[in-house]
């Protein structure tokens, strides 16, 4: 039994959910078809959604970007996207699985003190020390993406939703299953993949996605981990461009949907499981 | 007692394996930079890289007399006390229209949540050009006959820019968490209500909301925490202008790093913690009093 609501109070609800859909959308159909205008055109119409002219114009200038091929960016997206989610995933599932096994053990509870708090430390200002530490650890230097990928890998930037992912799902499972089995003589490794793994699949697909959504689109830690561009994403450059004099507005759109369109397209065939995942990380956190 | 302990870890070594790498995350690239951060504010200016001269308490006494970081701080403090509130409120009005339609649900949920997942420097660098001085918020304006305005060039313009652009990037968060929880609502108080002949307005004041209220404060929580940590827009929209007034504090202390002052730099990160800190605290003690 619902109450029903009224024809014209439907039309009102429908107008308003229209216009803040519209605005909602309104930067990606700018980058979409802005790409697709000449600079003049963006400049000199900009209430126009469609372009007036079609051209590649701004898509051709950024096939080479500060000496380098589009591509080669986008490739560095994928490697500091794709490493990010596999150290993230890799840390939180093993990592929450041992703190749901026996917290008790020495160390454990500081080990998840410690990333608790760095959650709260502003991420910008991590990587001050950060820098120092990659670089005493070797980890920096041209064509070394290891210093971005673990810095992006902190709590502070990408790992805190995973983490509350995992947590939740294994306060889900009963102790006894995994004591119960312990007496029957298998060992932690064992145990873990034998019992765990199998029902685990939904929550790691889940915490997958999530970790590269996010990781996808870093630039800070990038941008300050990088000896040069050779190491720099699509965001980093777009970041790049941006702080250019006399930004160039078709070539922005360009690579601003070169940016968004792998997400977005990811997110539009996973919607469910992203925003499910994403409200039961933050429902219990 | 330490027997026992080191019996315990003799018997779950393995274990120590599993966390290891969540270990190296947490304390090598968590709370080890963290420290140094800290250690790093009570030495002079950029000396920390080469050769380290102490100051004790310089970086902070000098912050105290700085008119700007005092400006920065109550900005800070301004746009979260705005953002917050106004990130909750619509995004509950969302949800509840959200509830209502049928048709095309699928289709704004995904349109005010696809924000979240775009990467913010994207969102910035957009918003930055329609709000810009020849953009398409001014010529829109023209179009319906008004004045156009500085959006970015006027203080309090800009700082209104920011704050409109970090609610589309988040609201759609929110709003999908205030849903889920919504739908968690035991749908038979409703059925009560209505042969209660509550209002519509009486069933969202008195059984809406109460039962939302730990996604609220969950929310909230969250909201407060990254507000005070605004950073992407002011970097990418404003730089901290214009007359400082989108200068927040960890855009500030960025500034000082990018000017190689990492004494004061790391001073204004410890202040920024510390605030989030105690903010976080004072939070909890007003949930464990029930507020």
């Amino acid at each position: 039994m619902r109450r029903r609501t009224k024809t014209p109070v439907m039309v009102l609800i429908y107008a308003i959910l229209i216009i803040v859909s519209f605005v909602m959308i309104y930067p990606f159909l700018w980058m979409l078809f802005g790409s697709f205008k000449s600079n003049y055109e963006i400049i000199n119409y900009p209430l126009s959604l469609l372009p007036k002219k079609w051209t590649v114009e701004g898509w051709r200038n950024i096939q080479m970007l500060s000496g380098n091929p589009l591509m080669h960016y986008f490739k560095n997206s994928v490697i500091i996207g794709v490493g990010t989610t596999a150290v993230v995933v890799l840390a939180t599932s093993l990592g929450g699985y041992a703190l749901y096994r026996k917290k008790d053990l020495p160390f454990f509870r500081v080990i998840e003190g410690c990333f608790s708090i760095a959650l709260m430390y502003p991420a910008v200002l991590l990587l001050i020390p950060l820098y120092v530490i990659v670089i005493k650890m070797g980890l920096y230097g041209q064509g070394n993406f290891w210093g971005i990928i673990l810095a992006s890998s902190t709590g502070a930037w990408g790992a805190a939703l995973p983490f509350f992912l995992f947590r939740n799902f294994f306060s889900s499972v009963p102790y006894e299953l995994t004591e119960a089995a312990t007496i029957d003589g298998a060992n932690e490794i064992q145990l873990f993949f034998r019992i765990m793994v199998p029902v685990m699949a939904p929550v790691f697909s889940t915490s997958i996605l999530i970790s590269f959504l996010t990781s996808w689109g870093l630039w800070l830690p990038v941008v300050m981990l990088s000896q040069d561009m050779s190491t720099y994403n699509l965001a980093a450059m777009l970041v790049n461009l941006n702080s250019d004099l006399g930004v160039d507005l078709s070539m922005t759109a360009a690579l601003s949907t070169c940016i968004t369109l792998p997400v977005v397209i990811l997110f539009l065939i996973t919607q469910k499981k992203v925003m499910e995942g994403i409200a039961a990380g933050s429902v219990k956190g | 007692m330490i027997r026992d302990k080191v019996n315990l870890m003799r018997r779950y070594w393995l274990l120590y394996f599993f966390i290891a790498v969540f270990a190296v995350i947490s304390i090598i690239f968590g709370i080890y930079p963290m420290i140094s951060s800290f250690c790093y504010s009570f030495f002079k200016g950029s000396s920390v890289m080469s050769n380290p001269v102490f100051v004790g308490l310089d970086n902070y006494t000098k912050l105290i007399h700085d008119e700007y970081f005092w400006k920065s701080f109550r900005l800070t403090i301004l746009f979260t006390v705005i953002s917050v509130p106004m990130n909750i409120i619509v995004s509950m009005i969302l949800a509840q229209l959200l509830d209502k339609v049928k048709r095309g649900q699928l289709f704004f949920k995904l349109a005010i949540f696809i924000p979240y997942i775009t990467p913010d420097v994207v969102g910035s660098v957009v918003w930055k050009h329609v709000f810009n001085s020849q953009g398409a918020a001014n010529s829109l304006l023209t179009a319906l006959g008004f004045e156009p305005v500085g959006w970015l060039t006027t203080p309090e313009t800009a700082f209104a820019v920011l704050a409109f652009v970090e609610l589309w990037k988040h609201v759609g968060l929110y709003t999908i968490i205030i849903m889920t929880n919504y739908q968690l609502i035991d749908r038979t108080m409703y059925e009560a209500a209505m042969i209660d002949g509550a209002s519509s307005w009486q069933e969202y004041f008195y059984i809406t909301i109460p039962a939302l209220k730990p996604a609220i404060s969950l929310n909230t929580a969250y909201a407060i925490i990254q507000f005070l940590k605004t950073y992407t827009v002011s970097r990418i929209i404003t730089f901290g202008g214009p007359n400082y007034s989108t200068n927040f504090l960890s855009y500030y202390a960025y500034s000082k790093y990018e000017r190689m002052d990492f004494g004061s730099a790391t001073a204004v990160a410890t202040m920024l913690f510390i605030l989030i800190v105690v903010i976080t605290l004072l939070g909890g003690k007003l949930k464990r009093r029930g507020l």
